[in-house]
């Protein structure tokens, strides 16, 4: 097995290295970097360290870049990480009139190497656990320690099955200028992705979840045509495309581990629904018309529809369960998206810009209505009386003039007033208008090489009622206002500092204030406006405010060494407010609870290049620290206990890494040496002590203990540099 | 007193804003002073040669090189260097005599103000990604063209897209700083990696959606890589299908998914009725039996349809 992996990395290495031997030869340009590379994970973990990359031990191809003209053009070969699973390469052939390209790109992500499942997957989707452990398990009472001890059992055997998948990236293009005037730019692109995921699915409410793979064998394919013709003021362009979405696993089915045989009780498997196909035509015009006095008017419209026509997959799987006709052999559901965006940009004099814009985006639902005689959760309850879909809905539009003034030469002064309006259908909150202004000054003074921003803008939203009927109808608490359709007062700010005296050093710094404050004033002081009990007020999410504040710094100290760093530091405060009710909703104030939650986010970086013989030897080093502590801070007025704080969470990374690059002969060749080390730490009740089964005692859910884990892991690599 | 719509009022005043400043341009604009320039004549590239020398190098691979275009102001269909830096005769009778003012003829875009030289681009530029450049948001913050592109010196591998930096995200990051350590965060897109890039959501050249997405709103942009999303379902989740930004932060966060905040937190901002949505979740519920809404995916770790179903029971999003 070495042997062959070996070979087939020794063979396309081969290749590669013969055709950057041979482009010499040719005439071509370019560059390649090859070596080898050898790491090692104290815990292997993927999270941060290669969810997003392949790391391997052995022989690499970091990079290659080919230029050359052939047959009166030109073509560009470029490409990283050759034949690894996160490999890129992009092969463009331009001719005086037309361009023709295309790209191959795989993007992992690895989710987890020590994820563990008792199940066996005996097909698409299909996941089974051998019959006598369910009967076993069925046979034991319900939460005893017998039944403990059978699920303990059960998952001693658990195998491990990493889980991740990959996406792979095929693009085509073909540009020109294919007559006077007339431009062409066609592009397709295939998306594979292909792999496993953890995913859950509840066997009977909260006490019988498993978590299981998802297999996913996914297909987007998507084709688009572009045709524009300029004739001196005037550009116009037309466009179509189709997309299509496949999903080679329609369902995941999965054994009961508590039940062998159906009854009406419960199912010996369940079946989930996984995303449904889909395809979408589009077409778009847009229109530019240059006008007088420097003034330009665009004007777009597009319109999408998007079909899913995927069959209903049965009511339940579950065979001792009533069968129950469906209305329809699928859902028939039909979206169509409608945008229309125009704008007046006009600069008639060197003092002055405006824009004057409008844009709305209406989704329009036409989807079937069905009548269902019946819903049957979890393969198990049967819930009968006619349930019905419903269409949701929405239009959002925004009107905006932006108005900017250069008094002097040194400073611009620029506003904006913007108008939203947003409908849509089934939510509480059908109507609702934001109006939003923003002022922001730019100032270069004589000092050279500064630059001062500052922008600050304020919106505010507001509803066409209050919504205590609807919610009312939706069975929810009447003074909860949900933070996306309520009202808010958001005040956003920036300030922004730039700083280059010289050219050997850049120094800039920012900072940035957010604060969504979802106040519906009418509740204000006034307790529940639906029950006099309630003192308390609103409930929901009712602000959040975030700070970011980082600066950066670039120092050319000498002509030989280059410094670089930056911190950043931000921190989300969110606050809401929520109330514990039993089946019958309450609304009383004793049963209210608060939850103040504090995102923190600390960020530094250092850099240094060496060069002491620019043209021979040359060293860099990196440093690079993320900390992201959270607080979960809990209270409740009338609870019993009271409530008590989640533990915090924090994740941390630290990396560090050198690298230093000989040249061995002018010009053409250089030997690398490059070392990266890096250390995480994590700590999160969430994510970082998932068990296998859960809780302990009377376990009701079988985790495949998706965690994180700390780390350390170093990354040693040689390279050698041809160029050509 | 009947009172106009304010939206009307708000119309018709920017109207007239837009109307005075014509108005205020047609009286004060004048043109800037190009006698000298209007003098020049196009001497071709070879003329260029002898002091350029590094950009004739470069200009070998550079994707310029050798293309045809319609609207070429020198007449020629290949694009030259004078193409962009306009007629060069005088620049070149200057022979590198700064003094002279023939010299300064020449069309510098590095020192022009920052929509003089990008419209030098868009001479050629103003369709497909270029299209919305003008109204864009980095066109009215006065970025130029060339302060992310070096027509000369790209530095991007194979320099196809002539960018002042080695790859398109570390170009962005440059003034975007703050996205810098948001995209370092624990949960974050592949960004870093190398395995998307800015551009592949946001159109830095402007575009017909909000924040230059490359998408009519922020649901047509994830969904065009996550389609699986994009339904329509049989059972929608309102708040999904609005905007993904109710739940997701798409330069990082803390929390798995890329989530706001976390599970079952998240769920309970809207979702307040009664029994287990209501119920607070604390300390002593991380290891108390039937607490399955806050470890791992809370919530979702039962109601998994989460993003919409399309099964006859799945109402509630557990199927």
């Amino acid at each position: 097995m070495k042997r062959l992996r070996q070979i087939q990395w020794a063979l396309p290495a081969m290749i590669v290295l013969s055709i950057a031997a041979a482009c010499p030869v040719f005439a071509a340009d370019g560059e390649v970097t090859i070596g080898s590379q050898w790491y090692n994970q104290t815990t292997r973990e993927p999270k941060w360290f290669d969810e997003y990359r392949d790391i391997t031990n052995g022989p690499m191809i970091e990079s290659f870049v080919i230029l050359d003209k052939i047959d009166g053009g030109r073509y560009s070969l470029t490409g990283t990480n050759v034949l690894k699973h996160d490999q890129s390469e992009a092969l463009m052939y331009r001719r005086p009139r037309f361009t023709v390209g295309v790209s191959y790109k795989e993007i992992p992500h690895n989710l987890s190497w020590n994820t563990k499942t008792p199940y066996a997957r005996i097909g698409p989707g299909v996941y089974v656990l051998p019959d006598a452990v369910q009967r076993r398990i069925q046979s034991d009472s319900a939460s005893t320690p017998a039944r403990t001890a059978d699920l303990q059992s059960l998952l001693a055997g658990a195998r491990t099955e990493p889980m991740g998948f990959r996406t792979d990236v095929t693009r085509a293009l073909l540009k020109g200028r294919i007559g006077n005037g007339l431009q062409l730019d066609i592009r397709g692109s295939r998306r594979m992705r292909q792999g496993d995921k953890t995913y859950s699915i509840t066997l009977g409410g909260f006490s019988n979840v498993v978590e299981i793979p998802e297999d996913i064998n996914q297909q987007i394919v998507t084709g688009e045509a572009k045709l524009s013709y300029v004739k001196r003021r005037c550009v116009i362009e037309v466009s179509g495309g189709l997309e299509g979405f496949i999903n080679e696993v329609d369902a995941l089915i999965v054994d009961n581990p508590r039940i062998a045989s159906d009854s009406t009780i419960g199912s010996s498997r369940g079946r989930l629904d996984l995303y449904p196909d889909n395809r979408t035509v589009r077409g778009a015009l847009r229109a530019g018309l240059e006008l007088p006095h420097h003034s330009v008017f665009n004007a777009y419209a597009g319109i999408s529809e998007t079909k899913q026509d995927d069959r209903f997959l049965p009511y339940t799987i579950n065979s001792a369960l009533p069968v129950f006709a469906l209305p329809s052999p699928d859902a028939h559901a039909k979206a169509v998206t409608v945008t229309q965006d125009y704008r007046l940009h006009s600069s008639p004099s060197r003092f002055l810009n405006t824009t004057l814009r409008f844009r709305r985006s209406d989704y329009e639902n036409k989807t079937a209505f069905h009548t269902f005689p019946a819903e049957i959760l979890y393969d198990q309850s049967v819930v009968v009386g006619d349930i019905e879909n419903e269409r949701f809905e929405y239009a959002r539009s925004t009107s905006g003039v932006d108005l900017d003034l250069t008094p002097v030469s040194r400073l611009v002064l620029g506003g904006t007033a913007e108008y939203i309006w947003r409908t849509r259908s089934i939510r509480e909150v059908t109507k609702d208008k934001e109006l939003a202004f923003e002022g922001h000054v730019n100032y270069h003074p004589s000092i050279s090489g500064l630059v001062l921003e500052g922008r600050y803008r304020h919106g505010d939203r507001r509803l066409n009622h209050t919504p205590i009927e609807e919610l009312a109808d939706e069975r929810e608490q009447p003074n909860l206002r949900r933070f996306d359709v309520g009202d808010r007062n958001q005040d956003w700010g920036r300030a922004r500092l730039g700083f280059q005296p010289n050219g050997r050093s850049d120094i800039s710094a920012y900072y940035e204030y957010i604060r969504n404050k979802y106040e519906d004033q009418r509740l204000d002081g006034i307790g529940a406006i639906a029950s006099p009990t309630d003192t308390i007020g609103q409930l929901g999410l009712l602000d959040e405010t975030r700070r970011n504040v980082g600066a950066n710094v670039s120092y050319e100290l000498t002509k030989q060494i280059t410094l670089r760093g930056g911190v950043g530091y931000s921190k989300l405060y969110t606050n809401q407010r929520s109330r514990t009710s039993p089946a019958t909703m309450t609304q009383v104030a004793d049963s209210t609870w608060q939850a103040r939650i504090v995102d923190r986010f600390v960020f530094g970086n250092a850099a240094v290049e060496w060069r002491p013989k620019a043209d021979r030897l040359s060293f860099g080093a990196t440093w690079e620290l993320e900390r992201t502590p959270t607080s979960y801070d809990l209270s409740s007025i009338g609870l019993r206990p009271r409530a008590q704080d989640l533990p915090s969470t924090e994740y941390r990374r630290m990396g560090a890494g050198v690298e230093g690059w000989y040249q061995l002969e002018k010009g053409t060749t250089s030997l690398g040496l490059r070392w990266n080390w890096e250390e995480f730490h994590v700590q999160d009740f969430q994510a970082s002590v998932i068990p296998l089964l859960y809780p302990a005692v009377n376990p009701t859910i079988l985790f495949m203990a998706d965690n994180f884990r700390d780390y350390r892991a170093h990354i040693l690599s040689v390279m050698l540099r041809r160029t050509f | 007193m009947r009172r106009v719509p304010w939206h009307i009022a708000f119309a018709a005043g920017a109207a007239v804003a837009l109307a005075s400043a014509a108005a205020i341009a047609t009286a004060q604009s004048s043109p800037p002073d190009q006698t000298a320039a209007a003098h020049a004549t196009y001497v071709g590239m070879q003329a260029c040669q002898d002091c350029h020398e590094d950009q004739f190098k470069s200009w070998e691979h550079n994707p310029h090189h050798g293309s045809q275009i319609d609207s070429n102001p020198t007449g020629k269909k290949e694009v030259e260097c004078e193409s962009c830096h306009g007629p060069g005769s005088l620049h070149v009778e200057a022979g590198g005599d700064k003094d002279n003012p023939g010299f300064h003829t020449i069309r510098n875009l590095k020192t022009m103000k920052a929509d003089a030289s990008s419209e030098v681009c868009a001479t050629c530029h103003r369709t497909a990604e270029q299209f919305h450049w003008k109204s864009s948001t980095h066109a009215r913050n006065r970025v130029a063209c060339v302060d992310c592109h070096a027509v000369h010196s790209p530095k991007d591998p194979g320099g196809q897209l002539l960018l002042q930096a080695t790859g398109t995200s570390e170009l962005c990051l440059r003034c975007h700083t703050d996205k810098r350590s948001q995209v370092a965060h624990v949960s974050h897109m592949p960004v870093p990696e190398g395995g998307i890039t800015c551009a592949d959501c946001h159109n830095p050249h402007g575009s017909p959606g909000p924040h230059m997405i490359r998408g009519a709103s922020n649901n047509e942009l994830c969904e065009s890589c996550h389609m699986d999303k994009r339904g329509p379902f049989l059972w929608e989740h309102p708040p999904v299908r609005e905007d993904c930004l109710n739940c997701h932060e798409p330069h990082g966060s803390n929390n798995d998914k890329m989530l706001v905040t976390k599970r079952p937190f998240l769920c309970q901002r809207c979702h307040i009725a009664t029994r287990h949505p209501s119920t607070l979740y604390d300390l002593p519920d991380l290891t108390a039996s039937n607490r399955t809404r806050i470890v791992d995916r809370g919530c979702v770790n039962c109601h998994t349809q989460i993003h919409g179903s399309n099964h006859p029971s799945g109402e509630t999003l557990l199927r």
